[in-house]
C-alpha cells in the first residue's frame, strides 16, 4: 500500500499517516492481521524524523486500529466486531463538516451520494 | 615514460567528465540536463536552443582543455613542476567541465517554469509499506562480507610471516573491503524506489536491486584483494625487467570492477524502465527544487544521507544532513591536504638535493628530509664507484624520472638506501652489513672527490 505525505498540508505528517494507514484499513489495502514495517524501517523509507511514525502508530495503537509487539513489530488488528456505540464521536465529526457542506450550499441527497460512493470503496469485512 | 603513463590518467579523466556530462543532452529516465520534464517539451524549440547552445559551450571547453594539457608534456624535465601542473589541470577540468551544464540546468528549470510544464507532485513523500519491510529481503547477507575479509587477512598475515615488506599492500585490501561493506549496509538501509502504483512491481524492483548491488560489491571486493595481489607479487617478484608488463597488468586490471559496476547499474535502470513503462501506473514526482546545481543534492527535511544521482551512476550526498555536510566537508578537506601534501613533498624534493658530510669523529652524515641517514666509517665493508644503479623498486621515498632517494629493493644487491640522480654517473656505492647505498652528486666532478674523501676515511 502507498503512502503519500504532503509536506506543505496543514495536516501534521503523522496526522496523515495515521489516517491513510485507517483509510488503508478500511479500504482493503491492509488486511486484518498484516504486518506493518518497524517505526525504524518506515521512517528510514520515508526520509522523515523517527519521532514522527512513533506518533502515528502510538495514535493508531491508543485507538486500536494497530497492535504493537516489542519482538514482531506492529500489525493490523484483527477485525474487530462491530461496536455501533462507537457512533457518537463520528457523529460529533460529522456535525462540523455536514454544517462546513451547509454552508458552501450542499444539500442532503448530494451529500448522500457523495457518501454512497465513499462507502463503496470500503470492503472492510467485521468478526 | 612518467609523462606518458599520467597522460593516460589524464586522457580517462577527460574521457569520464565530457562522456558524463555530454549524455545530459538526451532526454532520458524522464530527464534532461537533470530537470524533470514531461516527455512532449523535450521537443520544444527553445529546449532545442538551449541544447545547441552547451554544445557549443562544450566543444570550446574540451578544445580549451586540450590545449590547456601541452604545457604538461613540455614539463618534461622537471617532473615535480610537471606533477604540479597536472593537479591544477584536473582540478580546472572539474571545474570547467561541469559549467555549460549548469548553466543548461539553470536554464532548462527557468523554462519549466515559464511554460508551466507539470510532472508531478511537488514537495510529496511517497512510501510504499510492503516494500519498507521486505525491499533487502533477497539481498546478499553481509556475513558473506566474511570471505573478502579473510583473504584480505589471510593475506597480510602471510606476508608477514614471510618478513615481506609489503605486507602494507594487503592492509589496503582490507580497508577497501571495509569500506565495500560500509556501503553494502549504507544501501540497506536507503530508501526504497516507488516506481509504480502497483506495489508489486515496487516489491520485486527493489529487491532485484538490492539484490544485484549487494552481490555486486562483494565482487568487487574479492576482484580488489586480487588486484592488491598482483601488486604485492610485482613488487616481490625480483624480475625488475618484467616491470613494464607488470604495471600494464596492474592498470588494466583495474577495468575489471570499473567496468562491472556501470555494466550493473545500467542494466538495472534499463530493466526497471522497461517493466514501469510496461505496466503503466508510473508514479511521477518532482524534486527539482532539491538540486541546486543539477548534480547536488540539499534537502534538510530529507533524513537520507544518500540519494540515487541524477546525472552518471551511483548515489550522491545529502548535504541537507549533519552528516552529509561532514562527508562533503571532510573529503574537501581530505583532498586539499594530499594535493597539498603532496605538492610541497614535491617541490621540496625538486629543490632540496641529500649532501654527505665526514666529520672529525669518522662518523659520515647522509642528510636528506625524512630519509637522513648516518653511519661509521668502520661499518664499511665495501667502497666502489659504480657506472650504473641496478634496477629494482621503491618501498618507500621518492622516485621520479630525474633522482631517486629512499629505501629500494635492488636486483642482486637487496635493501637498499638511494640518494641519486638518475643517469648521472659515477655513483658511490658503499655496502654496509646490512644494506648497500648509492649516493652520487649532479655534478660527477663532486662525485669523484667525495669518493676520493671515502677512500682516504677508510684507510
Amino acid at each position: 500500500m502507498l503512502i503519500s505525505l504532503q509536506l506543505d498540508s496543514d495536516v501534521p505528517l503523522y496526522e496523515q499517516l495515521r489516517n491513510q494507514i485507517v483509510i488503508g484499513i478500511a479500504t482493503g489495502a491492509l488486511a486484518p492481521q498484516e504486518k506493518l514495517p518497524t517505526v525504524r524501517q518506515l521512517a528510514e523509507d520515508l526520509g522523515i524524523n523517527t519521532m514522527t511514525v512513533n506518533k502515528a502508530y502510538a495514535l493508531l495503537k491508543q485507538e486500536g486500529y494497530i497492535a504493537i509487539d516489542r519482538r514482531h513489530g506492529a500489525k493490523v488488528s484483527p477485525a474487530l466486531p462491530g461496536d455501533p456505540a462507537s457512533m457518537w464521536q463520528i457523529e460529533e465529526r460529522l456535525e462540523l463538516i455536514i454544517a462546513e457542506a451547509v454552508i458552501h450550499g450542499v444539500d442532503s441527497s448530494r451529500f448522500q451520494e457523495v457518501c454512497s460512493r465513499i462507502f463503496s470503496k470500503m470492503s472492510y469485512r467485521h468478526s | 615514460m612518467i609523462t606518458a603513463v599520467l597522460s593516460i590518467v589524464a586522457l580517462i579523466c577527460y574521457i569520464a567528465m565530457f562522456a558524463t556530462y555530454k549524455a545530459q543532452t538526451k532526454f532520458k529516465n524522464g530527464m534532461l540536463f537533470a530537470v524533470t520534464l514531461p516527455e512532449h517539451a523535450a521537443d520544444h524549440p527553445d529546449i532545442q536552443s538551449i541544447r545547441s547552445a552547451f554544445n557549443r559551450r562544450m566543444l570550446r571547453t574540451a578544445v580549451g582543455m586540450a590545449a590547456a594539457f601541452v604545457p604538461f608534456v613540455l614539463l618534461r624535465q622537471w617532473s615535480a613542476f610537471q606533477l604540479l601542473y597536472l593537479f591544477l589541470w584536473l582540478l580546472l577540468l572539474t571545474v570547467v567541465t561541469v559549467l555549460p551544464f549548469r548553466r543548461a540546468f539553470r536554464d532548462t528549470l527557468e523554462l519549466k517554469r515559464e511554460k508551466e510544464w507539470f510532472v508531478g507532485a511537488k514537495r510529496v513523500i511517497i512510501g510504499d509499506l510492503r516494500v519498507s519491510m521486505l525491499k533487502n529481503k533477497r539481498a546478499a547477507s553481509l556475513w558473506l562480507f566474511a570471505v573478502p575479509f579473510a583473504v584480505a587477512g589471510g593475506l597480510a598475515i602471510w606476508a608477514w610471516l614471510k618478513d615481506s615488506p609489503f605486507y602494507g599492500i594487503f592492509v589496503g585490501g582490507i580497508a577497501v573491503t571495509a569500506a565495500l561493506l560500509l556501503t553494502s549496509i549504507l544501501m540497506r538501509r536507503s530508501k526504497a524506489i516507488v516506481f509504480s502504483e502497483n506495489s508489486e512491481i515496487n516489491l520485486v524492483l527493489n529487491q532485484a536491486r538490492r539484490r544485484a548491488l549487494s552481490y555486486l560489491w562483494l565482487a568487487v571486493a574479492i576482484i580488489e584483494n586480487v588486484h592488491f595481489l598482483l601488486i604485492f607479487l610485482h613488487l616481490s617478484s625480483e624480475r625488475y625487467d618484467l616491470n613494464g608488463i607488470w604495471m600494464t597488468v596492474i592498470l588494466l586490471f583495474a577495468a575489471f570492477p570499473a567496468a562491472l559496476v556501470v555494466y550493473v547499474y545500467r542494466s538495472l535502470q534499463a530493466r526497471e524502465r522497461e517493466i514501469v513503462a510496461n505496466d503503466g501506473r508510473k508514479i511521477y514526482t518532482d524534486d527539482d527544487e532539491y538540486w541546486a546545481n543539477g548534480f547536488t543534492y540539499h534537502n534538510p527535511q530529507d533524513t537520507s544521507l544518500f540519494v540515487p544521482k541524477r546525472v552518471g551512476v551511483g548515489e550522491t550526498i545529502n548535504t541537507g544532513t549533519l552528516a552529509g555536510k561532514l562527508l562533503f566537508g571532510g573529503k574537501i578537506g581530505l583532498m586539499a591536504v594530499v594535493i597539498i601534501g603532496v605538492s610541497f613533498l614535491l617541490i621540496r624534493s625538486e629543490l632540496t638535493s641529500p649532501s654527505m658530510a665526514i666529520t672529525s669523529d669518522r662518523h659520515v652524515h647522509i642528510d636528506y628530509p625524512m630519509y637522513s641517514f648516518s653511519f661509521r666509517s668502520d661499518e664499511i665493508r665495501e667502497l666502489t664507484l659504480a657506472d650504473t644503479v641496478p634496477a629494482g623498486v621503491k618501498t618507500s621515498g621518492e622516485a621520479t624520472g630525474k633522482f631517486a632517494r629512499g629505501h629500494f629493493r635492488l636486483e642482486g644487491e637487496g635493501k637498499a638506501r638511494l640518494y641519486v640522480f638518475r643517469d648521472n654517473p659515477p655513483y658511490i656505492r658503499l655496502k654496509l652489513d646490512d644494506v648497500v647505498i648509492y649516493y652520487n652528486d649532479k655534478d660527477p666532478e663532486k662525485t669523484r672527490q667525495l669518493y676520493a674523501e671515502l677512500e682516504a676515511l677508510k684507510q
